[in-house]
């Protein structure tokens, strides 16, 4: 054991000496090829070592180097150089455009690495993909833009968040996200985040990427870095912005107007032998003689939508400061009456060096949400849509003459057929659902070179997130019988995250490098919500949860929730010549959401790259400009089971109240299960990088196999043991896929440039093994597991169509017979849910520039899977539906023997008997989801007014959307209701001025 | 090496801090062992234990309702109100259309949640003691509720005890302990039995010596709401009763006649509020929140909906309902056992409203309106016992006696004496006790313990057969639901037959 110690030891210390040799001082200065410009910020590092230099504002540098040794000038967007040291000491430097697609430095979990020596597998947008699109949320914005990246923004909602899927689902608790790491710290979300802050966001999608950050790394890893200051004189961004959201409505979904409506319920009350002229049918008395509204609901409730962006932000420093300042305000008004979002966003980002060796780097976030959501459907009370897609077009908005007293709801009309209390337009003014966030999210690093090759830092960062929460309904909204309902909660989501890294490059020959990251880290996350609400209000506008004046005590809830996380980890990485590289990554994490006995779990990975470019065999091919081959295969993890699901828990509460006698209980709650550990995803990635005609075809294409093993799920149990169901490690799903990613410069000319990206992904996802020994799973009357598909099949009969002799609808049994009966057809899988398995998905990217003008089209698709669509069939009742308003499809209608169409016979007592193969409609679209054209004042014209740099821009969002999906939202989530928020386009106007 | 040593000492240092840290505790959940630390904390769980038998699945709704709905005494009010969708009340409870998917599936599940609330405590118990007298008088009334919650299981998911001759039919399964993750079987009905006979032996024999002082200091509330030893009495007098063993039955049975109990008068005073449309009064004793006719009173239980997890399930929904759209009622045929002048047809409301006249059942009306929701349920009142110790009487012993006590409550309800002798005095006594205890679920127990079917009346409009019901049934011996049947791979192959 000694020996070893000292045979360490001694290697310790000879590594630093082998450096050593005769030194001396060179001095130079780095210009940009394009225009000659000096180019401050540019990496000067002695090739081999960490020892190194950046230029300063005028793009100088000063190095103390020795004689035979190579300095490497690496710079963002620029190609790397390398210079070998000879007898000068002034060398200046013209770095060029980056051409070499895999010389882009990239960042990864811990550190930064070039795509060249990468082996994992990553995809990155960079801030300039993003610029203007006039959306809050940069995930939104990520939509089409990464292959293996599944973005849904399921929710026109302004301010809703979107969820990102990377590689597939192979989990089956929470959403299968992964896990967001900004500026180096891991963070719940950055919906709070002002975009234009944004530098890059990677997104590590295999295990050799991820594995590092271990057991919350399965389902992929997105790390968001903000930008930084450059030294140089202050430069001043100003951006405006203003336009307008429509709701989209590709294939002209409608409701019924007055003349339709009529038509259509006299028709259905006749079929029913129902007299519509007879005052005695209720809501189906219609005579024709009638005096009606006309009232399109829908456009009530409906609006055009306004966004507002204005940004300031500051960027400079000297040489041993920089920073980079930035003030964001954001303001949306939905289209949907009493919806809207803004934020006003803050942030610094301020890098000191202390010496040559120290340096800090503070972070700061601050932001402000305000967010009115439209109230969600459910417990008996209309939202802000249901309305509007079924209130009679007879009936009118606001209360008229003859409207009866009790009906008058503050002006609005309560009277409406079959629906009463669900004035959509009252819904909208008389409630609130508003939540306003806070957020801070400030982090210190402090960076330590001791010696030659060795780094050291250290970080500590908090996410501090404060938020009210207030559902309100007015004493006058009819619907609610409880004289006005408030309900207030205010909620607490606290993390902190400390970790200390080693990074150490070990030059052992010019051919053979290695270099070791360790690190250690400690994670914390504590969550509080607390709640309360009441009811009966004396006055409308005094509407806190304290001044209910019912008589029993209104919703009290405090929730607490949170975890630990502790881990060790290291990587190691070799390259030989450049040419090959290795790569090994291990980290253990021990984290409190599992019992002592699994608390800790390892997760490892390896990688290997391959670059033939440099292979005589390919260097004799002119065509070929890179090839780079790699693979990997490691393990990474996800605890998401809950936080306290491994414990055998009692509850208080089952309280023994007698008459005048309280006696408190508690009740056992949970069966817990000390068993409890990870779930494991383990993972093999295989893929090549090919660039043509130096690098103006780059195309990579990756292939990857992912089994999700352990997969945490609730298995019912036997229930004599007083539990219905304990948690554990059960299922099992694979993913596997194809990534290709296609970028051609088409045209390159020096006015003139057009370049197009392609990305396509197609996942195959199945269901392995399920929570029992069953084959099916059924989870509700549309949904099921069923092993060897994906996960959640629609699972339910299938329409036959109308019977043309009697116009009832028809469905297939068993034997393929068809049958009126529902209960005897055969459930079945009729499809997939796109937002699990689409077949493939992608996005086509078209950019064009000349002179100063630039255009760019991002469209996105994606094909296969089906919307259950749940609306449609509340809208489609063939006459049963009591009144509500239908939509105009249902009047496609059999009408007498020999008609063939879809839709069955009128009848006023009709039932839709359940969920059939006929409302699921295929979910595939083609999307113009970027348009954005900018002119750049050219910079003679601008300067004259000191400007640096004015650039005018109309930038739009969802322009066009082809699809055959008939409802407003095809991206919603897999089944369309009610609460659907309908996508919008959005176009807005934009200036942008540098200072 | 000392280095080694040394660096060793300071990972394991490392660790066991980190061990600390990663011990993250709830805040608003319990570990078991701080939910049972002390005395307090022990009936704190054994309150939680009383409060379970107020669940949806047993005494709040589906085991009070079950046996009354399924039998004779049984009606579908004609303006039955189904509360919409996948809301319906029990229907399967009179309409007898039993499956596993939906019927009496909270009761399995309640009542084994109960017996696991039960043997964790007793389990404590073996491991740690704190008082002798306060751990006998927690555990007796722990056996005492175990073997009841087994006894009230097999009385739904089992036939009755006589079914086969050696006792050898599938009961439930008997969980002295509660395992997540076994899978038990069913144990036959002489097991159930037999293991239920020595928890209340047990619990007897603990609680004779026992007033109930021995834990007062750690909880409020009359006697009558808990177990103690006459309620442990009547649960075994019940199970010799089912059995046939009428001589046993008999000495239990009067133990509690001797015992701190007189049958309560039944008067009318009160007269109904003003906004009830429906004049009817109501009998003193019975109007009201608990406790209910209190001299009597042997073991009760009070529901508040507001502390259950049942919304528009109490007994007062179900057979009141907010507008009189009950969705249970009483048969015209158990109505026209009372004589006019019988104070017990206060317990009902002729409603003759369109489209056919209903009769709803009254007997808990709670305080009407004044505490919407809460009721009282008498798990055990002296009325049953004397009843019990008249029809044993009858068959084993005195007809005398049987006369005298069976007039005992019919003189208190202002009824006709009755006077008949040999197998017509039992029949009088069984009618007595189906009046007596109606609504109080009795009757299909009492069917099944004298293996005999019924035949409901003219107001039967069911479509499905089940107006008349022959014995032996497998309505009798309801379905194990369909998530035991799911996770339980024992029981799967046990199933009731029919299911």
């Amino acid at each position: 054991m000694k020996k070893l110690l000292l045979s360490i030891s001694f290697m310790l210390l000879i590594i630093p000496l082998q450096v050593m040799g005769q030194q001396k001082t060179v001095t130079g200065k780095i210009t940009s090829s394009t225009d000659g410009s000096p180019l401050p910020g540019v990496n000067v590092v002695i090739k081999g070592t960490m020892t190194g230099t950046t230029t300063n504002i005028d793009g100088e540098y000063s190095i103390t180097i020795d004689e035979g040794n190579t300095l490497v000038f690496t710079f963002v967007g620029y190609s790397t150089q390398e210079i070998i040291v000879g007898t000068q000491t002034v060398i200046d430097v013209t770095l060029e455009e980056r051409l070499e697609a895999l010389d882009e430095v990239v960042v990864i979990g811990y550190g930064e690495t070039t795509r060249k020596s990468f082996t994992g597998s990553l995809s990155s947008v960079e801030s300039q993909a993003i610029e203007n699109i006039p959306q809050e949320n940069a995930i939104k914005m990520m939509q089409g833009r990464a292959a293996g990246v599944y973005v849904t923004d399921a929710d026109g909602q302004p301010g809703s968040s979107a969820s990102i899927l990377i590689r597939g689902l192979g989990t089956f608790v929470g959403s299968g996200s992964p896990l967001y790491v900004i500026d180096g710290i891991p963070a719940s979300n950055f919906d709070s985040f002002n975009p234009s802050d944004i530098e890059s966001i990677t997104f590590l999608k295999d295990a050799a990427a991820t594995s590092i950050y271990g057991s919350r790394a399965s389902a992929g890893v997105v790390i968001i870095t903000t930008k930084k200051g450059t030294p140089g004189k202050t430069k001043i961004d100003f951006i405006a912005q203003y336009g307008f959201s429509d709701i989209e409505n590709p294939n002209d979904f409608k409701l019924m107007n007055r003349e339709e409506y009529l038509e259509y319920y006299r028709e259905a009350a006749i079929n029913a032998g129902i007299d519509p002229e007879d005052p005695a049918s209720g809501i189906l008395y219609l005579p024709l003689s009638g005096q009606y509204y006309d009232t399109d609901w829908f456009d009530a409730v409906t609006r055009q939508g306004t966004t507002q962006n204005y940004e300031l932000s500051l960027n400079g420093g000297s040489d041993k400061t920089t920073y980079f300042f930035s003030l964001g305000y954001f303001d949306q008004t939905g289209t949907v009456l009493g919806t809207s979002f803004d934020r006003f966003t803050g942030r610094l980002n301020l890098n000191h060096k202390i010496s040559d060796k120290i340096d800090f780097e503070l972070k700061v976030l601050g932001s402000v949400n305000n967010r009115y959501d439209r109230r969600g459907g459910g417990g008996g009370r209309s939202g802000n849509l249901s309305g509007a897609y079924r209130v009679s077009p007879l009936s009118s908005i606001y209360a008229d003459e003859n409207t009866p007293f009790i009906y008058n709801g503050l002006g609005f009309n309560f009277d409406l057929p079959s629906n009463a209390g669900h004035n959509p337009v009252a819904v909208a003014e008389l409630t609130e659902n508003y939540l306003q966030e806070y957020r801070a999210l400030p982090s210190l690093r402090v960076n330590f070179s001791p010696i030659k090759n060795l780094k050291l830092w250290a970080s500590a960062a908090y996410d501090f997130i404060y938020a009210t929460r207030k559902e309100f309904m007015s004493k006058y909204y009819l619907g609610e019988t409880e004289g006005g309902r408030s309900d207030q909660s205010w909620y607490q989501n606290i993390s902190s995250n400390y970790n200390a890294v080693a990074e150490y490059l070990w030059n052992v020959n010019p051919d053979n490098n290695l270099k070791f990251l360790a690190g250690t880290e400690v994670y914390k996350y504590v969550g509080e919500v607390a709640e309360a609400g009441s009811t009966t209000f004396g006055f409308d506008a005094i509407n806190n949860f304290a001044a209910g004046q019912a008589t029993s005590v209104g919703k009290l809830g405090y929730s607490y929730n949170g975890n630990t996380l502790i881990s060790v980890f290291t990587r190691i990485d070799y390259t030989y010549k450049d040419r090959l590289f290795a790569h090994g990554s291990f980290r253990r994490d021990g984290s409190s959401v599992f019992g002592p006995g699994n608390r800790w779990g390892n997760f490892y990975a390896l990688g290997v790259g391959y670059s033939l470019t440099e292979a005589p065999f390919i260097e004799s091919i002119d065509l070929v400009s890179t090839l780079k081959l790699k693979a990997s295969y490691g393990i990474a993890g996800n605890p998401n089971s809950g936080d306290f699901a491994w414990r055998n828990t009692y509850s208080p509460g089952g309280a023994y109240n007698l008459p005048g006698s309280p006696n408190p209980g508690t009740v056992i709650n949970t069966p817990g299960n000390p068993n409890l550990k990870w779930e494991q995803s383990a993972q093999a990635n295989a893929g090549f990088d090919l660039g043509l005609l130096n690098d103006r075809i780059m195309m990579s294409l990756e292939y990857y196999d992912i089994r999700s093993i352990d997969l945490i799920s609730n298995r019912p149990i036997s229930v004599t043991s007083g539990y219905t169901s304990i948690i554990d490690n059960i299922a099992e799903i694979k993913n596997n896929g194809i990534e290709v990613v296609l970028t051609t410069t088409n045209i390159s000319t020096p006015d003139f440039i057009w370049s197009t990206t392609l990305n396509i992904t197609a996942n195959s996802n199945e269901v392995v093994s399920l929570t029992t020994d069953a084959d099916t799973l059924i989870l509700n009357n549309r949904v099921a597991h069923i092993k060897g598909q994906p996960a959640y099949q629609w699972f339910m009969p299938t329409y036959a169509g109308v019977d043309p002799a009697t116009g009832r609808p028809l469905y297939y049994t068993e034997t393929g017979e068809v049958t009126y009966d529902y209960s005897n057809a055969e459930v079945k899988v009729q499809g997939t849910n796109p937002n699990v398995a689409p077949s493939f998905y992608g996005g086509f990217e078209n950019t064009f520039t000349y002179k100063g003008i630039r255009l760019s089209g991002l469209f996105y698709f994606r094909y296969g899977g089906k919307i259950f669509r749940g609306l449609y069939q509340d809208l489609m009742m063939s006459g049963g539906g009591g009144g509500s308003n239908m939509c105009v499809d249902d009047l496609e209608r059999w009408q007498k023997p020999g008609d063939i169409t879809d839709v069955p016979r009128l009848d006023a007592t009709y039932t839709d008997p359940g969920p059939s193969s006929r409302w699921l409609e295929d979910a595939s679209y083609i999307r113009l989801r970027n348009l954005s054209l900018s002119y750049t004042f050219p910079k003679s014209l601008v300067s004259s007014i000191g400007l640096s740099d004015l650039t005018l821009s109309v930038n739009g969002v969802n322009i066009i959307t082809f699809t055959k999906y008939g409802g407003l939202n095809v991206t919603t989530g897999a089944e369309e209701d009610d609460d659907v928020y309908p996508a919008s386009r959005t176009i807005t106007f934009g200036i942008n001025a540098k200072f | 090496m000392k280095k080694l040593i040394l660096l060793l000492i300071v990972i394991i240092g490392i660790s066991y801090s980190c061990e600390d840290f990663l011990d993250f505790q709830p805040k608003t959940l319990l570990t078991p062992e701080a939910a049972l630390h002390s005395q307090e904390d022990v009936v704190l769980a054994l309150n939680g234990v009383y409060s379970s038998l107020q669940k949806a699945g047993y005494f709040g709704t589906e085991f009070i309702i079950i046996p009354d709905a399924a039998t004779d005494n049984g009606c579908w009010p004609a303006d039955r109100e189904s509360a919409g969708t996948g809301w319906d009340r029990l229907p399967y409870a009179y309409s007898l259309e039993l499956n596993a998917n939906n019927t009496a599936n909270e009761f399995w599940k309640d009542g084994y949640f109960t017996i696991a609330s039960v043997n964790n405590i007793l389990a404590r118990l073996e491991d740690v003691s704190f008082d002798e007298d306060f751990d006998n008088r927690v555990k007796a009334e722990c056996f005492a509720i175990r073997a009841m919650t087994h006894f009230d299981l097999t009385r739904i998911y089992a036939q009755d005890y006589n079914f086969t001759a050696d006792q050898s039919h599938y009961a439930v399964p008997y969980q002295f302990e509660s395992v997540p993750g076994t899978d038990p079987g069913r144990n036959t009905m002489a097991e159930v039995y037999d293991y239920a006979m020595t928890d209340l032996n047990e619990a007897i024999s603990l609680l004779k010596n026992l007033d109930g002082s021995e834990i007062d200091n750690f909880r409020s509330g009359d006697d009558i709401f808990f177990m103690n030893y006459y309620s442990a009495i009547g649960i075994r007098a019940r199970m010799y009763f089912y059995m046939g063993d009428y001589d046993n039955a008999l000495i239990d049975s009067d133990e509690i006649l001797a015992g701190p109990y007189s049958l309560s008068d039944y008067t009318i005073t009160q007269k109904i509020p003003p906004s009830f449309s429906d004049p009817t009064d109501f009998l003193d004793e019975w109007y009201r929140l608990a406790p209910i006719v209190e001299d009597e009173a042997i073991f009760q239980l009070e529901v508040d909906e507001d502390d259950g997890d049942f919304a528009n399930r109490s007994l007062i929904d179900i057979y009141l309902a907010n507008d009189g759209n009950a969705a249970h009622g009483a048969s015209a045929d158990l109505l026209a056992l009372f004589e006019a002048g019988d104070l017990r047809n206060n317990w009902f409301v002729d409603e003759p409203a369109t489209p056919a006249p209903d009769r709803h059942v009254y007997k808990y009306p709670g305080s009407l309106g004044i505490n919407a929701d809460a009721h009282a349920i008498p798990v055990m009142r002296l009325s049953e016992f004397v009843l019990m110790s008249a029809e044993c009487e009858a068959r084993v012993g005195s007809e005398t006696r049987a006369l005298t006590l069976v007039n005992r409550i019919t003189s208190r309800a202002n009824a006709s004496e009755i006077t008949s002798t040999g197998s017509q005095l039992i029949e009088d006594i069984i009618t007595e006790r189906r009046k007596e205890l109606s609504f109080e679920g009795h009757r299909l127990f009492d069917l099944k313990r004298l293996q005999r079917g019924f035949t409901r009346g003219a107001d039967c409009t069911l479509t499905n057969g089940n107006c008349t019901v022959t014995y032996p049934t497998n309505l009798y011996a309801w379905p194990i639901p369909i998530y035991e049947i799911n996770a339980n791979p024992v029981i799967r192959e046990q199933q009731n037959p029919g299911y």
